[in-house]
């Protein structure tokens, strides 16, 4: 009973953060500086991350798909089916998940560890805005780099997907990338991108919430980048398939 | 923050806007977004899954985009499908082109596959429709074979019923015409015997006319008859001058008979002739009515019993014929009348062919027969030898008489005896009429049993007699 207490507690926290969040994203002063220092560390500094991850996931869907499709004798589709599977759900999710395990745990335990040495204090003190220096640059530059990642992304897992269908089959680079657009629509590759501003925000938000009022010393910054991970993977998972419902709403031809 | 990092940031969010970019214009490439389009539209019943921007191909080629599908207002309409094809493809769709709804793959999308019109046709229009043709449907397919078949089979069930019946009907028919046609076998073998007995009758008597025999032959052939009858002719011609005259004075007469009470007697006497002519014509009218009960069998055998009887009266008629005044003098100068009529103590009187010499010739039994697989006796291939000798050696002789066969048979009773001699002859008959084309009316048969008149030592085998002048 305590502990559903206490998540409520915790959940009505959050829901309270979000809405400072949201309400402060779109008040000036703007800490662009800070915020273009976020989004190198959030966006640049995880490229690498994405794109090598983008590439194994494109390959690993392409041998997949041609061990499923090969029995049908339609290895033509294999970059049609890789597309779909890519920029429709793989790219958007994987990208986010990632980003979650490097940022969030990042966030949770750098602000975690402000505020348990009283940095966040201290900066409260010179009169600066802690929570929009702090929590609003960081959660803007997940909802603009998330997107971006993404697209990243999905380039990756398709150049990946070509490199191993060309090592397989020698298909030629302009027939795999016309068969593999050739099928997508809009409704296909903006929604499922732009839906990552949310997944973004939902990092941004836990971490910057779990990290921002964290307690208990060095433990308590550990259990916030540990929880930052946890929970933001999950509410991304979660809101994935309301996202993904809605998007079907808005679009019926995008299914 | 240093300008490195910032260009670093410049660098990741220019160059993911450019890739995001890059995505969008190969898809709107893919949908001919960037390329100058026409949009025409065409109508089906049922859409079978497509979708907007679903493909369009034409002639297998990519050419376009459903832009938009407008739902019918009734359930009697049409879903109206409007696409957009690339105008580098305009040439190939024509006013008779056509539209149809195609599956990509064995699992892919719907698209609308439009085949090239003929050159006869113009090209098509901005906003033109072009002909749908109704998606072909395997549930729908399915639904009509399971329909078909239910039909064919109560069809056939149908004709299996009517077959049957008929089969029936056609095996009560048969078994009714085989049952009419064992009943009337009697009388048309009776009718056939007697129809061959008059036209031998006939056949003779012609004969004999021909050669100027009897009192008809003499009027063809015997000049004298002709002058005489000719000068009955003469005086015939005077007498009817006479009678002319005569008829002259007995129209007086008439004329004071009218006069007088005979003429009303008269048409008494006629009208009741008239009268019982009509009740004569009323009995036969309801006898008719009356034979219509019976059916077709038993018309038919009173039809043939009346035949045969009426055959059989002819045959009695050309009998009593041959022994008229005008043809008795040809049959008796014949020496016989009818051969199948011949018994034995005719042919035992020494009348029986006195004007007529004989040759003989005798058959043992052995000569001529064998025994076939019932016992039967049947003429052998040596048997039919010696008779087609004897016959070149009878036909030498003159054929102006009769040719009798005389049967011998000395084993059981006399009526055996008389059965087994006359079933020889009547072999021997058959063989050698049918082998030497002979008149029928001049080979006669006799049964002699076992009274060896001729051979006195062989009492079995068959005697052949020719009578000739």
């Amino acid at each position: 009973m305590k502990s559903s207490e206490a998540a409520l507690e915790w959940f009505g926290g959050m829901s309270i953060f979000s809405g400072q969040v949201l309400r402060q994203s779109f008040a000036r002063p703007v800490e662009l500086t800070e915020l273009l220092k976020q989004t190198f560390e959030i966006g640049w500094r995880s490229s690498p991350l994405i794109i090598l991850s983008g590439l194994a996931v494109g390959g690993v869907l392409s041998i997949h798909t041609r061990a499923t499709l090969e029995r049908f004798g339609a290895e033509s589709m294999i970059p049609t089916a890789l597309a779909f599977a890519v920029v429709k759900e793989t790219g958007p999710l994987v990208a986010a998940l990632l980003i979650s395990g490097r940022v969030g745990a990042g966030i949770g335990a750098e602000l975690g560890g402000m505020r348990v040495t009283e940095q966040i204090d201290a900066l409260e003190s010179l009169a600066v805005d802690s929570f929009k220096y702090l929590v609003i640059t960081r959660v803007l530059a997940c909802v603009v780099a998330l997107p971006l990642l993404t697209v990243l992304m999905n380039f990756s897992g398709l150049a990946g997907g070509f490199l191993a269908e060309t090592m397989i089959s020698g298909m030629s680079f302009s027939f795999y990338f016309h068969a593999a657009f050739s099928s997508l629509g809009f409704s296909d590759y903006i929604p499922p991108t732009l839906k990552t501003m949310v997944f973004g925000f939902i990092i941004g938000t836990v971490s910057c919430h779990l990290g921002y009022n964290a307690t208990g010393g060095a433990e308590g910054v550990g259990r916030a980048a540990t929880q930052s991970v946890v929970l933001s993977s999950m509410f991304l998972i979660i809101v994935n398939v309301i996202l993904v419902k809605f998007i079907f709403f808005l679009y019926p031809g995008a299914g | 923050m240093d300008s490195t990092k910032k260009l670093m940031v410049g660098i990741f969010v220019g160059g993911c806007l450019l890739l995001f970019g890059v995505g969008l214009f190969l898809i709107g490439n893919s949908n001919q977004l960037f390329t100058k389009s026409f949009q025409v539209y065409a109508e089906f019943k049922k859409i079978t899954g497509i979708q907007n921007g679903g493909k369009v191909r034409v002639a297998g080629m990519d050419a376009g985009t459903v832009v938009r599908i407008e739902v019918p207002t009734h359930p009697e309409g049409k879903f109206r499908i409007y696409f957009k094809i690339i105008e580098k493809l305009h040439p190939l769709v024509r006013q008779d082109s056509e539209v149809t709804i195609q599956t990509d793959g064995l699992l892919g999308n719907k698209y609308l596959q439009i085949d090239a019109g003929t050159s006869f046709s113009a090209p098509a229009r901005e906003n033109a429709m072009i002909h749908g043709k109704e998606p072909f449907d395997w549930g729908d397919l399915m639904d009509q074979i399971s329909v078909t078949v239910k039909e064919v089979n109560g069809i056939l069930l149908h004709v299996k019923d009517q077959l049957s019946a008929t089969l029936v009907q056609v095996e009560s028919a048969v078994k009714s015409a085989n049952l009419l046609m064992i009943d009337a076998r009697p009388h048309v073998n009776s009718i056939l015997a007697s129809a061959k007995d008059i036209s031998a009758d006939l056949h003779e008597i012609i004969d004999g006319v021909q050669e100027g025999r009897g009192t008809v032959g003499a009027l063809f052939k015997d000049e004298k008859l002709y002058a005489s009858v000719k000068r009955s002719v003469d005086q015939t011609e005077v007498a009817v001058n006479h009678l002319r005259d005569a008829t002259a004075s007995a129209k007086k007469v008439v004329a004071k008979v009218e006069d007088s009470e005979i003429v009303p007697e008269v048409q008494r006497t006629v009208k009741n002739l008239q009268q019982i002519t009509r009740q004569v014509k009323d009995a036969v009218e309801k006898f008719e009515a009356a034979g219509g009960d019976g059916g077709a069998s038993e018309n038919l055998q009173r039809t043939l019993a009346g035949a045969r009887e009426a055959m059989s009266d002819l045959s009695d008629n050309t009998e009593a014929l041959k022994h008229n005044f005008f043809f008795k003098g040809f049959f008796r100068r014949r020496g016989f009348f009818d051969l199948g009529a011949l018994n034995v103590t005719e042919y035992r009187n020494p009348r029986f062919g006195k004007d007529f010499k004989q040759y003989r010739l005798w058959f043992a039994t052995e000569d001529l027969f064998r025994k076939d697989a019932g016992g039967a006796e049947v003429l052998s291939a040596q048997g039919k030898a010696k008779l087609d000798e004897a016959m070149t050696q009878v036909l030498a002789f003159p054929r102006n008489g009769p040719l009798i066969l005389e049967g011998f048979a000395s084993d059981g009773t006399v009526s055996q005896q008389y059965l087994a001699g006359r079933r020889r002859a009547v072999r021997v008959q058959a063989y050698i009429v049918d082998q030497f084309r002979l008149r029928p009316a001049y080979v006669g048969v006799i049964s002699l049993g076992s009274d060896a008149a001729f051979n006195k030592t062989a009492k079995d085998g068959v005697g052949l007699v020719s009578f000739y002048k």
